[in-house]
């Protein structure tokens, strides 16, 4: 019997002109949406093949420690074609020093060379899902109760020997039937597309995280479907059950996001950066004027010769090329630097204080707007497409404590092997091409050809050895298991609604 | 007649249970909106006093070092928080919202970081505009679009053309109830923000702030009658009110989502413009030829000598390199303003953007007033460094090499800090605002008209059985 009102339904359904119109809405607005997030994703592979190859070039032709500095990119992950989440505020790598310890990622944020087309927001396809789903699902499920009675053919229906519970899941199966071929639609097609894109490289994890998106939006689908079916059954008309849940459509959609993130800005405070920045240039001050004192005492042991050097270059953080000029000087710099760099570590480490609070503040920030846009299926739906294509706040937050990790291991590398302290961390010039004493007495610094003391003369130094970065992979299972709770959460909702209709239909008056 | 027919209109709508509902949603969007609004406005005061003060204190430093060290020194001008950012925000916050400048050279603007949460996904502010686009417009197509065919369902429509009404009259009552209601909801929402406002005392009331309501509320009716007059179309043109209905859904997305997110992908399609990576390479090889050309001993210097006859050199090396970066970015940030300027045009397509568009124009927000300052910063540069120079060429202690980013070679004198130049953002006159608004005000007029006659016409032949 729930087969032959299923039937009825369905093809009732598909014969009307909503479903054209909603399936030519799908047809238009999906691909084009895909095609937009493919564009997008395209544009960030460019730009990360770019910066990667410059930060590979950069490995490559270093001669003094100093200058090592591994630039980390941030590999675009295909599946947030998808689902971008916060893949628009975050940057694009980073570069490891001992003076800062990594919080965010820096380089442009997205794909924009124009900031003033932030102004314009972009949809990515799991939005567009949910809007458009839960739409539809809508649109179907607002009159499968009150259509009947409106039209007198429920009494007839309950005349013979069907009953409540069987009309009631006959009618949900028939808008299931109707609705699952568009979403299947809408998923064959975005896959269509990116199978048909050489440029797009899908892993299996990848077609898993695809098949767990389809699953979600089933369940998300069921969600609005039940939701229609539940105000339908609370309610006498059509057009009342339409009104109402358009408004709860229209609350869900765009006012609770809005809503919570405005609010979660406004009530919970967070530092402003430009503050945390200024702690942290007070740290600096402090560590400049331990430095300045270093140096005067170093210099002093040294009975405090002329600084002189013939080649003298020195960039941000610490790195530093020295060639030509006295043996004593290299020295004080040797002295100065081995006790310089590791004073810098630990500095680094004290204005990560600020930053790590500064962290929790904007963690604290967003999981409050998370917990109030919780009021919203449709964000829920969303923030678990964020987890399946890794693209929330959390993922961010992991990738970059495995660049802090990087960091660490990459300092431990440098302590020991003793960088700090050889003069190979400011020249590649050997000790013994420096000036003695008796040589500086007789010779002038500036007029001196020596082609030892040009930087051109010595071969970058072996790199192999030192630690790479290697971006964590992490399993499918890790992403399932982070979307496992909003996942678990939109089947409850879905079994309440169903709980909820059920009651409410037993108690409809059927007249 | 037409009275007649809007007052019992209005009554139906007032004791309908779509109203009810919309309007606690919008009193409590409002109210929401403006407790936010209130809360985070006084900390946004005091950082951006806290910011001017710090940029007073570096001016004052400068100023008792010498004169040219204040001239080379970029400052940065950010802009105040605007407090009709409760009626309308203008994404202030997500567009550039600071520009660099010296006296020789305005350099080039950067949106502010730290103001907003890497970890969250932006979204619009509650400000009244943001409640008006997104959900009155929305509120108002629900009323409208069983206007006619709902009377036609129920069989009244035959019964009121049996009476001697002109079909005119009776789409003029609809209309007009409609965006009666609709703008009804908005006030009540307005009036209760106000009162928010006003009891929190962070506002300070002014002619101007009341002018701005007015207009805004004039620029909302012209929204919500764009929107009325659709629902009113769509009922006239299709057969069944949930066809209708879901016609007036379709136009909806589109205002509302699909032009507005779409616009990025159109700006790179249809207006592109070279990366910004391109450009710094360009600049990068030309900075390149122009210090290898440079005569030799242009990088020298010696600290206690001004006229070091190298200076000379060397103040000629950066100004070539000054003016070589001004040339290529001043250059793409033409292009940048074009192809933003551009993709507006495109997002007319939409009343929601002409809403947005008229609101930017009508507070002095946005992108209009970026432009504005960074137009008017371009002529404070040039009196600045005009000032400049006419201390320094009082100065015999200068040779009156302009070198731009040291003070090698320019005076070394002291000046009070009191004397010198500051900018001072101007507050855009309602004249100035007008004259941006037109072009939007004549495009969502004729989006009104075109949509009217086409409803009009459409609904004289309309059959009412």
């Amino acid at each position: 019997m729930i087969g032959l009102i299923a039937k009825k339904d369905f093809l009732l359904n598909l014969l009307s002109v909503r479903f054209i119109i909603g399936f030519v809405l799908c047809l238009v607005v999906i691909p084009f949406t895909l095609v937009v997030g493919v564009d997008g994703y395209l544009n960030q592979v460019r730009i990360y093949q770019v910066e990667k190859e410059e930060a590979d070039s950069r490995w490559n032709d270093i001669k003094e420690y100093s200058l090592l500095k591994p630039t980390i990119v941030k590999e675009p992950s295909a599946l947030s074609i998808f689902s971008k989440g916060i893949n628009d505020n975050i940057g694009t790598k980073k570069t490891i020093r001992f003076g800062e310890v990594p919080l965010f990622l820096d380089g442009k944020a997205a794909t924009r060379d124009n900031p003033f087309l932030n102004a314009f927001f972009s949809i990515d396809f799991a939005s567009v899902i949910a809007i458009l789903i839960s739409l539809l699902a809508l649109v179907f499920s607002y009159d499968a109760i009150t259509r009947e009675r409106e039209d007198g053919t429920m009494k007839l229906t309950f005349t013979g020997q069907v009953s409540r519970i069987t009309f009631l899941f006959g009618k949900l199966l028939g808008l299931l039937l109707t609705l699952l071929p568009i979403l299947l639609f809408c998923y064959l097609l975005g896959c269509l597309i990116v199978v048909l894109n050489p440029n797009i490289a899908f892993s299996g994890a990848d077609w898993g995280g695809i098949a767990l998106l389809f699953l979600t939006s089933v369940i998300y689908m069921l969600v609005f479907i039940l939701l229609g079916m539940f105000i339908s059954s609370l309610t006498r008309s059509s057009s009342t059950s339409i009104i109402i849940s358009l408004l709860c459509w229209i609350w869900f959609l765009f006012l609770i996001p809005g809503i919570s993130s405005y609010l979660a800005q406004s009530l919970v405070k967070a530092t402003l950066y430009d503050h945390v920045e200024h702690s942290m240039a007070e740290l600096d001050g402090q560590y400049q004027k331990e430095l300045y004192d270093k140096r005067i005492a170093i210099l002093k042991t040294f009975e405090n010769p002329q600084m002189n050097f013939y080649n003298f270059n020195i960039r941000e953080d610490g790195a530093m090329q020295i060639y030509g000029g006295a043996q004593k000087m290299v020295k004080v710099m040797q002295q100065t630097i081995a006790w310089s760099e590791p004073r810098r570590i630990d500095y680094a480490d004290k204005k990560w204080a600020f930053q790590k609070k500064y962290q929790d503040e904007l963690r604290h920030q967003q999981q409050v707007q998370q917990y109030l846009s919780w009021l919203s299926p449709s964000e829920l739906f969303r923030q678990t497409t964020w987890k399946l294509c890794r693209t929330d706040a959390d993922s961010y937050l992991r990738y970059m404590e495995t660049i802090r990790n990087y960091r660490e291991t990459f300092v431990s590398y440098y302590k020991e092997k003793k960088w700090f302290e050889s003069i190979n961390y400011f020249t590649a010039q050997p000790f013994d091409a420096f000036f003695t004493e008796d040589q500086m007495a007789e010779q002038d610094l500036f007029n001196f050809d020596n082609s030892a003391w040009q930087r051109s003369a010595y071969e970058p130094f072996d790199v192999s050895d030192v630690p790479r970065y290697v971006t964590p992979r992490f399993p499918l299972s890790s992403a399932l298991n982070a979307a496992l709770g909003r996942a678990v959460a939109l089947l409850a909702l879905v079994i309440v609604l169903l709980l909820a209709t059920i009651a409410s239909f037993m108690k409809y008056d059927v007249r | 007649m037409f009275t007649t027919l809007y007052i019992h209109e209005i009554q139906n709508y007032l004791y309908g249970l779509r109203f009810q509902v919309s309007f606690i949603i919008v009193l409590l969007v409002f109210c929401i909106g403006t407790v936010s609004f209130v809360t985070s406005y006084n900390e946004v005061q005091s950082n951006y006093a806290r910011v001017q003060q710090v940029q007073e204190e570096t001016v004052g430093k400068l100023a008792d070092l010498n004169v040219s060290k204040l001239a080379v020194h970029r400052f940065n001008f950010a802009t105040a928080p605007r407090l009709n950012g409760v009626i309308a925000d203008c994404k202030e916050s997500m567009l550039p919202n600071s520009i660099s400048y010296s006296a020789y050279n305005v350099f080039g603007f950067n949106v502010r970081s730290g103001n907003t949460n890497p970890l969250i996904v932006q979204t619009d502010t509650l400000s009244w505009a943001f409640i008006l686009s997104m959900f009155l417009s929305f509120i108002t197509l629900l009323f409208a679009f069983d206007a006619i065919l709902g009377e036609k369902e129920e069989h009244t429509l035959a019964l009121v053309f049996s009476n001697p009404v002109p079909r005119k009259t009776f789409l003029l009552s609809k209309l007009a109830s409609v965006v009666t209601v609709v703008t009804l909801m908005a006030v009540m929402g307005i009036i209760v923000s106000l009162f928010i406002l006003l009891f929190s005392g962070k506002v300070q009331w002014d002619g101007t702030f009341l002018l701005e309501i007015a207009g805004f509320i004039g620029i909302s009716v012209l929204l919500i009658t764009v929107f009325a007059v659709f629902g009113l179309l769509a009922s006239a043109l299709t057969p069944h009110s949930n066809v209708s209905l879901l016609v007036s859904l379709c136009f909806w997305l589109f205002s509302a989502v699909v032009v507005p997110n779409t616009a990025v992908f159109w700006a790179n399609k249809l207006f592109p413009i070279p990366s910004i990576d391109d450009v710094n390479k360009k600049c990068v090889e030309e900075r390149w030829d122009i210090v290898r050309n440079a005569p030799a001993g242009s990088q020298s210097s010696q600290d206690n000598n001004p006229f070091f006859p190298r200076h000379e050199l060397r103040a000629n090396l950066y100004m070539n390199l000054m003016l070589c970066d001004k040339k290529h970015y001043d250059h793409y940030y033409n292009q940048m303003f074009r192809q933003f300027e551009n993709t507006r045009l495109f997002t007319l397509l939409s009343p929601i953007a002409q809403f947005d568009y008229m609101n930017e124009a009508f507070m002095g927000g946005g992108y209009l007033r970026f432009r504005t300052n960074w137009n008017n910063l371009h002529s404070f540069q040039a009196q600045y460094l005009q000032w400049f120079k006419d201390i320094d060429a009082k100065d015999p202690k200068s040779p009156h090499w302009y070198n731009p980013e040291e003070d090698y070679s320019t005076s070394r004198q002291k000046v009070s800090a009191d004397i010198v130049p500051q900018y001072k953002e101007q507050i855009a006159s309602f004249g100035s605002r007008m004259q941006f608004i037109g072009g939007y005000l004549a495009a969502m007029v004729l989006t009104i008209a075109v949509l009217f006659v086409l409803c009009f016409i459409k609904f004289v032949r309309y059959d009412v059985r």
